[in-house]
């Protein structure tokens, strides 16, 4: 598509943690694929895509922004 | 991956129970875990007037909401700590989902009780944790009293329950095992507790809490510094991944053949408890710990 020459972003999936809040670009193909990149248990953090949750078997594309976050209660 | 039940694809996959779930069978599926856990372990009826201890986390607001929509009679409490930047964050939250909600809340503030965590942290020479713990039980049990609640319930999921039995079984404190568990019955000057939320993970309850969207809460008290217990999860997550559903069977396999005989020794060697001669609040010592931290910051001033 050529749209895409003109976007800024670079080629990748934007990955945000929290609630350390920090944001990246990721090159990966699934779920399962970018928390062992990021060495993460799948039972300690929901993935939110477009506000939905995501299972790890599910694939990602260029342009998702996935927010991950840790469920581990600090109490 | 697909829904267990319904075959459309899931949205949530629990490895421990070799399954997924769309999230309206996830729901399903929580709820009848809660109500298979007060059932089992007899929590209490919809006869009980119970009061929730709500700190504003998703796990005491997902309480409060699964034994609302179970037809449960329920009450929230709040704990004011008095904390600046923080204490009005959590008690927001609360009294926000309490209204929307339409759920009836208390809140006891420890400011008017001479008790603002503070100045008691300003008074003490050791980690604040262990007494501003001790203030929030003694005050869930006294408006639970005092109000004639017949229960009082906390949002502790099975990952807290397991972090709680592993750290005094490593001690094996004779106490500590022969009281824990999801239901300590009342006795003389202690309502209730119960923990209807024992038999879920923490990572189901935070899926749970996302689909209602119970609002995302996340505050650490600015005076811990780290959980207590939190190398004992990670270990167990070790565990719990190479060999799923380890944590609940531990669990069970706890309350079914592990406390009775830590109750019977305790019977024999425990403390005996009197009432405080200041408050009246059961206690070992003459005067109780909160007593004696009230009369501190009192002195102080
Ligand atoms: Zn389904
Ligand atoms: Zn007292």
């Amino acid at each position: 598509m050529s749209e895409q020459t003109y976007e800024p972003a670079p080629y990748g999936v934007t990955v945000t943690l929290e609630p350390a809040n920090e944001t990246r670009v990721m090159q990966v193909k699934t779920v399962l694929q970018m928390l062992n990149q990021l060495q993460i248990r799948p039972t300690t953090v929901l993935v939110i895509r477009d506000g939905g949750l995501l299972t790890p078997d599910l694939k990602l594309q260029h342009g998702d922004k996935v927010i991950v976050r840790t469920v581990v209660s600090s109490g | 991956m697909k829904c267990k039940r319904c075959k459309v694809p899931a949205v949530v996959a629990l490895p421990s129970h070799n399954t997924g779930f769309c999230a309206e069978c996830f729901d399903l599926f929580f709820i009848r875990q809660v109500e298979r856990g007060i059932h089992s372990e007899k929590l209490f009826t919809k006869e009980d007037r119970i009061l929730v201890a709500l700190s504003g986390g998703k796990d005491s607001l997902a309480c409060i909401l699964v034994l609302k929509r179970l037809g449960y009679d329920v009450t929230g409490l709040h704990i004011d700590l008095s904390i600046p930047n923080s204490s009005e964050f959590a008690r927001g939250t609360v009294e926000r989902f309490c209204e929307e909600h339409d759920i009836p809340l208390i809140v006891k503030e420890m400011a008017k009780e001479g008790l603002a965590i503070p100045d008691v942290k300003a008074r003490l020479n050791r980690p604040i944790c262990s007494a501003c713990g001790k203030i929030k039980r003694y005050f869930f049990n006294k408006v639970a009293l005092d109000e004639k609640y017949t229960v009082l319930a906390t949002g502790h999921n099975l990952d807290d329950e397991i972090a709680r039995l592993f750290s005094n079984v490593l001690r094996w404190d004779v106490g500590y095992l022969s009281d824990q568990g999801p239901m300590l019955e009342a006795e003389n000057g202690f309502a209730r507790k119960v923990k209807p939320l024992f038999r879920l993970s923490e990572f189901e309850t935070a899926n749970w809490s996302f689909l209602q969207g119970i609002p995302y809460h996340y505050a650490p008290c600015p005076y811990s510094k780290g959980a207590s217990f939190t190398s004992y999860k990670k270990l167990w997550a070790d565990l719990e991944e190479e060999m799923p559903g380890r944590k609940l069977a531990f669990y069970l396999g706890f309350l079914e053949k592990g406390k009775a005989p830590f109750q019977r020794q305790e019977a024999l060697t425990g403390d005996t408890l009197a009432p405080c001669t200041s408050c009246g609040y059961p206690t070992s010592a003459e005067v109780c710990g909160v007593c004696r931290i009230k009369d501190a910051v009192a002195e102080r001033k």
